[in-house]
């Protein structure tokens, strides 16, 4: 009976407070208010992006290379005359959609997979726990490397490595907390009367785990997105001139000791844009998981 | 405890298998002929008349016309040997060319993992003693700013501002070991770089297992007994908040291994991440498919180790 309790209360605590809670914690937490100004921002500017850049972020301008930001050019142009500001604009939809798109496939597979291991249980648990546990044996930006080496740069390529990338943690995520749901009642109760392993998965299980999950997507999204701008940075990302932000800190690097704007703007923009991100998923998980079961 | 660490062991070789596994398939994955991988169109390293002559060499010399679990065994066989080829870019045995790096690598990941511990293990203590004051704000806010950060840039800035700014470290190269008095000068900032980013998520790590310990029970018996505050927090606090921070130290042990790539990048430092991006774009797959196995295979060891060091730090691992 408890743990029915429980559930309810999860489920209706969550939902219907869920925008006064994260009014209050705004209220009280600036840096949380900060970045949600700042992505509320970041997703309007990746939407009407070729509106807002004042140039082509392509357009070379030859008599006006290296110039510092003034009111022509916010923040400069670069070796090759560009305006660094509208590279950075238009470059938010690239960074912004690789980050989406990675963790959106991720997640699909990684949280199927969760899923399909943790309600079954047994040999196919066993089998597909190893399978991410090989995944996992290749840390960090390391399988995204793999990946691009073997299939080659292009944004799709980078985009799949990022998703791979993803599975694991995902899939990890869902499974534990697959485990922590499957044995309530209720969910006993809706596989006594007969309800099928889909319908329940789907209908009665997810529901009540999509709280780590949305965290968990969030927190995912920042590493995406740094992880795209360092592939981008190391040339397996996508090819120049794409107005990259992590490409456009590694070509603006070889003029860094005379022009350090060039590579000033690009990298603020992947700090604050990650940077928001991680304090938006901080503040999610405070407001949708306060007793702290997910961590 | 040698019961368990045969277990343990055990385990591992599946993984070990599997991952080995996974970066010869790597090759076989990619469509087209493995042939087309290893000399594209646009190869540097043949001219056009050589290159049927050369391609048939290629394929008898790797077995490729052999049929694929032969083509594995005899990979992995090989490996056993600790034989991983010859670079198809230098035509040197891969081996050769890989230990000098590996050993930058360990060290620059070693150097980056102390900086991580001290600074993360420490300011994440004081941020959960002083939990909810002002500079507790500051430290979370700091730490979340310290993984956020996009570490090539970060890597630059300090490269401009202590290098060429500054002049007090050099700005690349590895002239010599990072445990030479001449060599230690150059690692400093491709290590701190490298070292931000894990000592951010070791802080948090650190606040959060400290808060949860500091309420218990033996802390707060510790604390009645009359026993110095700094005593408590460390001896009686600290102690058991450490365990789960072992854990987490063999997964960023990995993370920094394979993020070297970029710290080695930016800093012109001749490690394992580098070669594997040389490679790369040298399209010298053998050397790829070796290069990531280093990786791969180190933390498979490290966490092997990490779990033995969980379980002699903790006995109720070994006899579950």
């Amino acid at each position: 009976m408890i743990s029915v309790a429980r559930a309810e209360e999860t489920t209706i605590g969550v939902r219907q407070p869920f925008l006064r809670r994260m009014w209050k914690r705004c209220y009280r937490n600036k840096a949380t208010l900060l970045s949600l100004i700042f992505t509320a921002l970041l997703v309007v500017v990746t939407l009407l992006a070729p509106w807002i850049a004042p140039h082509d972020p392509l357009d070379q301008d030859y008599m006006n290379t290296s110039q510092t930001p003034s009111a022509e050019h916010f923040f400069g142009t670069d070796n090759l005359g560009r305006d660094i500001f509208s590279r950075v604009i238009i470059g938010s939809r690239i960074s912004l959609s690789i980050g989406a798109i990675a963790v959106a496939i991720g997640m699909l597979f990684g949280v199927t997979f969760g899923l399909v291991a943790g309600y079954f249980g047994g040999v196919i648990d066993e089998v597909m726990m190893r399978m991410i546990d090989v995944l996992m044996a290749f840390p960090g930006i390391l399988l995204a490397i793999l990946v691009v080496s073997v299939l080659g740069s292009t944004v799709s390529n980078v985009i799949l490595a990022l998703a791979i990338f993803s599975v694991p943690t995902f899939a990890r995520l869902t499974r534990a907390s697959v485990l922590s749901v499957k044995e309530l009642d209720y969910v006993t109760a809706a596989y006594s009367i007969g309800i099928r392993p889909f319908p329940l998965i789907i209908r009665h299980i997810l529901p009540n785990i999509s709280a780590p999950i949305i965290i968990y997507a969030t927190l995912r999204m920042a590493t995406a997105i740094l992880g795209g701008a360092t592939l981008g940075f190391l040339g397996l990302g996508v090819s120049p001139p794409t107005p990259e932000w992590g490409l456009m800190v590694s070509d603006g690097r070889h003029f860094m000791r005379t022009d350090p704007h060039i590579i000033l703007f690009p990298g603020l923009a992947i700090f604050l844009t990650v940077l928001s991100l991680n304090l938006l998923g901080d503040a999610l998980r405070d407001v949708l998981d306060p007793k702290g079961q997910y961590n | 405890m040698g019961k368990y660490i045969l277990r343990r062991s055990f385990f591992a070789i599946p993984v070990i298998f599997s991952v080995v596994f996974l970066v010869f398939i790597a090759m076989h994955i990619a469509p087209g002929d493995p042939i087309d991988l290893l000399l594209p169109p646009d190869s540097p390293w043949v001219s056009d008349d050589g290159r049927a002559e050369y391609e048939a060499e290629l394929r008898t010399r790797l077995g490729l016309d052999q049929p694929l679990h032969i083509q594995f065994l005899s990979y992995a066989g090989n490996l056993l040997r600790f034989d991983f080829g010859d670079s198809l870019y230098s035509k040197q045995p891969i081996t050769n060319e890989l230990l000098p790096r590996y050993q930058a690598t360990l060290e620059l990941t070693i150097l980056a993992m102390g900086i991580s511990i001290l600074i993360g293990i420490s300011v994440g203590v004081l941020s959960a003693v002083f939990a909810n004051s002002w500079l507790d704000s500051l430290i979370t806010f700091v730490a979340l700013a310290g993984v956020s950060i996009p570490s090539f840039w970060l890597g630059l800035i300090l490269m401009l501002v202590f290098a060429l700014g500054l002049g007090w470290f050099p700005p690349s190269g590895r002239p010599a070991s990072a445990f030479t008095a001449e060599g230690i000068r150059f690692v400093v900032l491709p290590a701190a770089t490298l070292g931000i980013a894990s000592a951010g998520i070791l802080v948090r790590i650190t606040r959060s297992q400290m808060l949860e310990v500091l309420e218990e029970d033996y802390v707060r018996t510790a604390r009645s007994k009359g026993l110095r505050e700094a005593r408590v927090v460390l001896r009686h606090g600290l102690r058991s908040a450490l365990l789960p921070i072992v854990t987490v130290l063999g997964i960023q042990f990995g993370s920094l291994l394979a993020g070297a790539v970029v710290a080695e990048t930016v800093f012109a430092y001749p490690g394992v991440g580098r070669y594997l991006l040389q490679a790369v774009s040298n399209r010298d797959f053998p050397a790829v498919q070796s290069g990531a196995l280093f990786v791969a295979l180190t933390f498979v060891l490290v966490n092997l180790l990490v779990d033995m060091t969980y379980a002699f730090l903790d006995p109720r691992i070994r006899y579950s």
